[in-house]
């Protein structure tokens, strides 16, 4: 088979990781979790870094652990992008992006432009003859994207690709790496603790919670209906998939919705309407005409959250004080109107489609 | 910075020159010349540079594979054998020196076989001024380059890994160059001590002049005979190592800059 699969099982003093998934070649597999989820030991596993007590990881059809096998990191073709870029500051940015190729054996002059070719992949070819300290945060973070994809690897991992970037650099990385993950056969495990990531790079979503995987599925359900309360209470979020325009988000429907578009949405893309549930405002009864943002919607359920109350009403979350629901008369069938500020609604290019799983 | 640090920090100061001006203020320099350039104050001279280059090239062929284990290693026992290093540091020299003459001299265990299997004496020789001044001058080496090490960690090892690099190929191409600062102020710091080495050598190597008595022993060998000339060959010496540090120094800085 192509793609990854794999099972293992990490025992550390009281933590212990549990965790199975496969990622297609081509698919994109998004690792949700707060800090100590395990999110960290699941990535060294992949590299070859650390060895599980149990279990197997098997890429492209080999097998890296497993069976008595642990193949090390150097012969395992995982390329790996952490939140700092380490360019080696010893080498020009074009000598970073051709270590991989040189360690492979390849001719310096040819790995320089196999190094060359990346560069301009990742639109960073001008910064060919710098050091690493004369680049800045988003800078080197392109560059060490080249040159983790020039040692070609099967898999590819990215360990907060963006947690280090100041705010202005991260959507153009973010673009970039939407850009770049779909070509090929490489999969990709990206580690965040942002739904964000996983809403705009990948197809699937695995949620990590002390070392138990709690929930599983593709992106948009996971973080649109989390099963789990955990699940919820990172990642639930309101999700409308539509077109963008430039105002907003056109819905499936036809509605349109006002938002702020993100920096790397393009305007007549595929895209997702995002807000959060503490950014809805309730009012009880029907409309009268149709102010902007407003939707109506019978209420399915109230679940209690920490402090809040989450409503579902439709397709829709709203967190309310559990004064606010008594206020209100709120109870399952009663019809409500929800409405969010356009300011707190982001607009991001929704995840490509990706070819059915082999 | 509270002000008052001053204070003792004047009198460390003053701790290190003062003496060194009055060594000045003792010399006759109208016959320093004549004094330096005696044949014995030559030969001298000759001897302990090239003893110290060959101890440094020593101290770096052995330490930086050393220095590399034990910020690396993760066998049990690193703890242990790091204390162990330090031991010629906290040792004095003439008792290394001893330990040398015990494990090296005709009676001792190693000296034996090298003697009944090739015929080779090690004590009294130049090789044995090396094998002192090695043995005296490697723990500064290794300490500064495993400090080092230790505190850049090993994530760009690890990432070089990554990219398909073999452990061969990371160290050539990443642990070492990443060293390079490090391992220029040890270097200095190995050979500024070899270069100064009176103890072990006198104990182990003894002090017979073209062979083994280098500067630091003809001073001594002087200060009895010819107090004016043990003075001249302190201050060449002193301005040995000047020349050692301000040389050196700034280039081993440039090395790598983050």
């Amino acid at each position: 088979m192509t793609g990854l699969r794999v099972d293992i099982a990490v025992r550390r003093g009281e933590f212990e990781l549990d965790a199975g998934f496969e990622v297609p070649a081509g698919g994109v597999l998004a690792v949700l979790g707060p800090n100590g989820s395990g999110k960290s030991t699941v990535l060294a596993c992949l590299a070859g870094l650390l060895r599980p007590g149990r279990g197997e990881v098997v890429l492209a059809g080999r097998r890296l652990t497993g069976d008595g096998v642990h193949v090390p990191p150097h012969r395992r073709r995982v390329g790996l992008l952490a939140q700092d870029p380490l360019l080696f500051p010893h080498l020009s940015v074009v000598d970073n992006v051709a270590f991989a190729p040189k360690a492979k054996g390849v001719p310096t002059r040819q790995a320089r432009e196999v190094a060359a070719r990346w560069l301009s992949e990742v639109d960073a070819a001008g910064l060919a003859d710098r050091k690493p300290a004369q680049l800045s945060g988003g800078q080197a973070q392109r560059v060490a994207i080249a040159r983790a994809l020039a040692g070609e690897p099967d898999l590819l991992l990215l360990d907060e690709p963006f947690a280090a970037l100041d705010v202005d650099a991260a959507p153009a990385i973010r673009a970039l790496l939407r850009r770049i993950l779909r070509d090929g056969d490489r999969a990709t495990v990206l580690v965040t603790h942002d739904p964000l990531d996983a809403l705009t790079l990948a197809d699937t979503v695995l949620v990590l919670s002390g070392g138990d995987v709690v929930e599983r599925g593709p992106t948009k359900e996971v973080l649109s209906a989390p099963r789990t309360a955990f699940t919820a209470r990172i990642a639930g979020l309101n999700l409308i998939s539509g077109t963008a325009v430039p105002e907003g988000l056109r819905a499936e429907d036809g509605t349109v919705i006002a938002g702020m578009l993100a920096a790397e949405t393009v305007a007549g893309q595929p895209a997702v309407a995002v807000f959060a549930p503490n950014a809805v405002a309730v009012y009880a009864g029907r409309a009268h005409g149709s102010p902007r943002n407003t939707i109506e919607a019978e209420v399915s359920a109230l679940e209690p959250h920490g402090p809040v109350v989450r409503l579902r009403a439709g397709a829709f979350t709203a967190d309310l004080t559990p004064a606010a629901v008594a206020d209100l008369g709120l109870e399952p069938g009663v019809v409500v109107r929800l409405a969010v500020k356009a300011t707190t609604v982001a607009v991001h290019p929704a995840p490509a489609a990706v070819g059915s799983a082999p | 910075m509270p002000w008052v640090l001053w204070i003792p920090a004047a009198v460390a100061l003053a701790l290190v020159v003062l003496p060194v001006a009055g060594l000045l203020t003792r010399s006759d320099l109208s016959r320093f010349p004549e004094l330096v350039t005696s044949s014995s104050s030559l030969r001298a001279l000759r001897l302990s540079l090239e003893t110290a280059a060959l101890s440094t090239v020593a101290c770096v062929v052995l330490g930086v594979p050393l220095a590399v284990v034990l910020a690396r290693s993760r066998v049990r026992g690193t703890r242990v054998l790091r204390a162990v290093v330090l031991l010629p540091l906290v040792l004095p020299p003439v008792v290394g020196g001893l330990a040398l003459l015990y494990l090296l001299g005709r009676k001792g265990f190693l000296g034996y076989v090298l003697d009944a299997v090739m015929g080779v004496q090690v004590p009294f020789t130049t090789a044995a001024v090396v094998i002192a001044q090695t043995f005296v001058a490697m723990p500064f080496l290794v300490v500064s380059l495993e400090g080092a090490l230790r505190g850049a960690g090993d994530r760009y090892e690890r990432v070089a890994s990554t990219l398909g690099a073999p452990p061969w190929t990371v160290f050539r191409r990443v642990t070492v160059p990443l060293l390079l600062p490090a391992l220029g102020s040890g270097v200095v710091l190995s050979f500024a001590r070899a270069l100064g080495e009176f103890g072990a050598t006198i104990t182990f190597a003894g002090s017979l002049e073209g062979e083994t008595r280098t500067l630091p022993l003809e001073v001594y060998n002087q200060a009895e005979a010819d107090i004016d000339s043990a003075v001249a060959l302190a201050l060449l010496l002193i301005v040995v190592a000047v020349v050692v540090i301000a040389v050196a120094r700034p280039r081993s800085l440039e090395g790598v800059r983050a």
